[in-house]
C-alpha cells in the first residue's frame, strides 16, 4: 500500500472506532436520544435538518457575516498596520486604544454592537471585523518593521519611490508573518460571528445553537456545531492554501510535513 | 593629469553615541579613485572602511568634507557582504530587480544583463531561487545585479568574507575577470590582505580609532594576475609589508 494509501486507511479506521465508541457509550448506558443521540441516530437528524427548507439560510447568514466580516478586517488591518509601520508617532498614538480594544473579551462587547448595529448581520459583521482586524494589523507592522537593514539600503541605492518600496519588499517580506495573522483569523473570525448570533439574531448557525438549547434539541445543536467545525476546517485549508502558492519561495515551506 | 573618477576630500565622520559621547569613525581622508582602477581598503573592525564605503553610497552623511564624482554620485553598483537577494525573486528577476526600479529594462540593458550573467557563470540557473543556490553562486547573482544598470563604481563591503577559502579564491578570480571586461572602478573593503594584494592596483591600509588612512601602497603586480601570482616573491614581500602596517 502507497504511503497516502496507508494514511487514508489509518484516518477511516480511527473514525470508525470513534463512532463505535458512542455507539457503545450510548447502548451501554442506555442514554436517551434526547441527551445523546447514537451516531445512527444523530446521522438521520443531520440528514432531516440539511433538507429542511430553512437550513441554508442559516449557513448563508453566518458564511456571509464571516466572508464580509474577514475581508473588510483583512483589509483594514493591513491599511493600519501599515500607516503604524510607518509612522512610530501614530503608533505610539494609536497602540493603547487599540490594544484596549482588543483586551475587552469579545463576548462583552457583542450586546453593544447589537443595540447599535440590530439584529440583522451588521452587527456580526462589526464584531467579526473587530476579531480579524487585530492581530492582521499586528503582523503586518511586525512583517513591514523586519525588512532587513540590508534590504532598506539596497532599496535606497537603488532611490526606489514608496510604493516600488511596498511593492517589491515590504509586501513579499511581511507576507509570511501576515499570512499567519490571516491564519488565526480565521478561527477568530468564526467566533466572532458566532458569538454575535448566540446573543441576539434572527438566523445563523449561532442562532440555530441557542435554539436548540432552549427547545432542548440536542441534535440541532449538534448539527450546528459540526456545520460550524466544517466552516473553519474549510476556511483553514483554503487560507493553507494560499499560504502554500504565495509563499512557495519562503524557508518554511520546506518543511514537509 | 587625468580627471580623478573619485575625489574624497578630507572627508571627517563623527558619530554621536549612546550617552551624547562622540566617536570618531573617520578622520580627515583624503584619495583620488582614477577610472578603472582597482582599489581595496583593509584594517581591523571598526577601522571606518565600512563607513567610508557607505558615505559613498550615500547612505550616511560625512560630518565635514566632501565627494566629487567625476560624472554622477547616482552611479555606483553596491555589493554587500551577505548578498542580499530577494528570496522571491529568482535569480533572474534579482539581477534584472534594479533595471525594473530605475525603469531602465531597455532591449539593450536587458541583453547586456545575459551576458553579465553568462559572465558570471549564472547560465542555465535564471530560474533558480535564491534558497537554492550557495554562498558563493548568491555572491555572483548580487555582483551582476550591481552591474546590472551599468555603473561606473562599484562598491564591495567585504562581498566574499561570508564564504569559505576556496570559494573566497575562485571568486577572487571571477571578479578578476568581470573587472577586465566591464573596466569597472572598484573600491573593494576586505579583511584579508592575500586578497587585497592579489585583486587590487593600489591597497589602503586604515587604522581604528579614530578611522584614518595610515598607508596607501601601489601593488605592482603584472596583469592579468593568475593564482600563480599568489607563489612570486613579489606577492609574499606585499603581503608582508601590509602585515608589518597593520601590526
Amino acid at each position: 500500500m502507497s504511503k497516502y494509501g496507508r494514511k487514508v486507511a489509518l484516518a477511516v479506521a480511527t473514525f470508525l472506532l470513534f463512532l463505535a465508541v458512542w455507539q457503545g457509550y450510548v447502548s451501554l448506558f442506555n442514554v436517551p436520544a434526547h441527551t445523546l443521540p447514537g451516531p445512527g441516530v444523530f446521522a438521520q437528524q443531520f440528514i432531516n435538518y440539511m433538507t429542511a427548507g430553512d437550513m441554508h439560510t442559516h449557513i448563508g447568514t453566518t458564511l456571509y457575516e464571516i466572508f464580509i466580516g474577514f475581508l473588510v478586517g483583512c483589509v483594514l488591518g493591513l491599511i493600519m498596520g501599515y500607516i503604524l509601520a510607518k509612522s512610530p508617532l501614530l503608533e505610539r498614538l494609536f497602540t493603547p486604544y487599540v490594544v484596549l480594544a482588543q483586551t475587552a473579551p469579545k463576548i462583552s462587547i457583542a450586546p453593544l454592537f447589537l443595540l447599535w448595529f440590530g439584529l440583522g448581520a451588521s452587527s456580526k459583521i462589526a464584531l467579526v471585523i473587530l476579531v480579524v482586524f487585530f492581530p492582521i494589523m499586528v503582523n503586518t507592522v511586525i512583517g513591514i518593521r523586519s525588512v532587513e537593514k540590508n534590504m532598506r539600503d539596497l532599496l535606497r541605492i537603488l532611490k526606489a519611490n514608496p510604493w516600488q518600496r511596498f511593492i517589491s519588499v515590504e509586501a513579499p517580506f511581511s507576507l509570511p508573518s501576515i499570512m499567519s495573522g490571516v491564519k488565526v483569523s480565521t478561527t477568530y473570525a468564526i467566533t466572532g460571528a458566532v458569538i454575535g448570533e448566540m446573543i441576539g439574531a434572527k438566523a445563523g448557525l449561532g442562532y440555530l445553537v441557542i435554539l436548540g438549547s432552549e427547545t432542548y434539541n440536542i441534535g440541532l445543536i449538534l448539527t450546528a456545531v459540526l456545520l460550524l467545525s466544517v466552516t473553519g476546517l474549510i476556511l483553514y485549508l483554503l487560507t493553507d492554501f494560499l499560504e502554500k502558492k504565495l509563499l512557495h519561495w519562503h524557508e518554511s515551506q520546506e518543511i514537509v510535513l | 593629469m587625468e580627471h580623478p573618477a573619485i575625489r574624497i576630500n578630507d572627508v571627517n565622520k563623527i558619530y554621536r553615541g549612546s550617552g551624547g559621547k562622540e566617536v570618531q569613525a573617520l578622520t580627515n581622508i583624503n584619495l583620488d579613485v582614477k577610472n578603472s582602477e582597482f582599489i581595496s581598503i583593509i584594517g581591523p573592525s571598526g577601522c571606518g572602511k565600512s563607513t567610508l564605503l557607505r558615505i559613498l553610497a550615500n547612505l550616511d552623511q560625512p560630518t565635514s568634507g566632501k565627494i566629487d564624482w567625476a560624472k554622477s554620485a547616482d552611479h555606483i553598483g553596491f555589493v554587500f557582504q551577505d548578498s542580499v537577494l530577494l528570496p522571491w525573486k529568482t535569480v533572474y528577476q534579482n539581477a534584472k530587480f534594479p533595471l525594473e526600479v530605475k525603469k531602465m529594462d531597455s532591449k539593450e540593458n536587458l541583453a547586456n544583463l545575459d551576458k553579465l550573467l553568462e559572465l558570471a557563470g549564472l547560465k542555465g540557473f535564471e530560474n533558480a531561487y535564491p534558497r537554492e543556490l550557495s554562498g558563493g553562486m548568491k555572491q555572483r547573482v548580487s555582483i551582476v545585479r550591481a552591474l546590472s544598470y551599468n555603473p561606473d563604481v562599484l562598491l564591495m563591503d567585504e562581498p566574499f568574507g561570508a564564504l569559505d577559502a576556496l570559494t573566497r579564491d575562485k571568486m577572487g578570480i571571477e571578479l578578476m575577470r568581470i573587472w577586465n571586461e566591464t573596466k569597472k572602478t572598484i573600491l573593494f573593503v576586505t579583511h584579508s590582505i592575500a586578497e587585497s594584494v592579489f585583486l587590487s592596483d593600489r591597497v589602503i591600509v586604515m587604522s581604528p580609532r579614530p578611522g584614518k588612512i595610515d598607508e596607501v601602497m601601489d601593488i605592482d603586480l603584472p596583469r592579468p594576475r593568475t593564482v600563480t601570482v599568489k607563489e612570486t616573491p613579489e606577492f609574499t614581500t606585499y603581503v608582508k609589508k601590509l602585515r608589518e602596517v597593520l601590526g
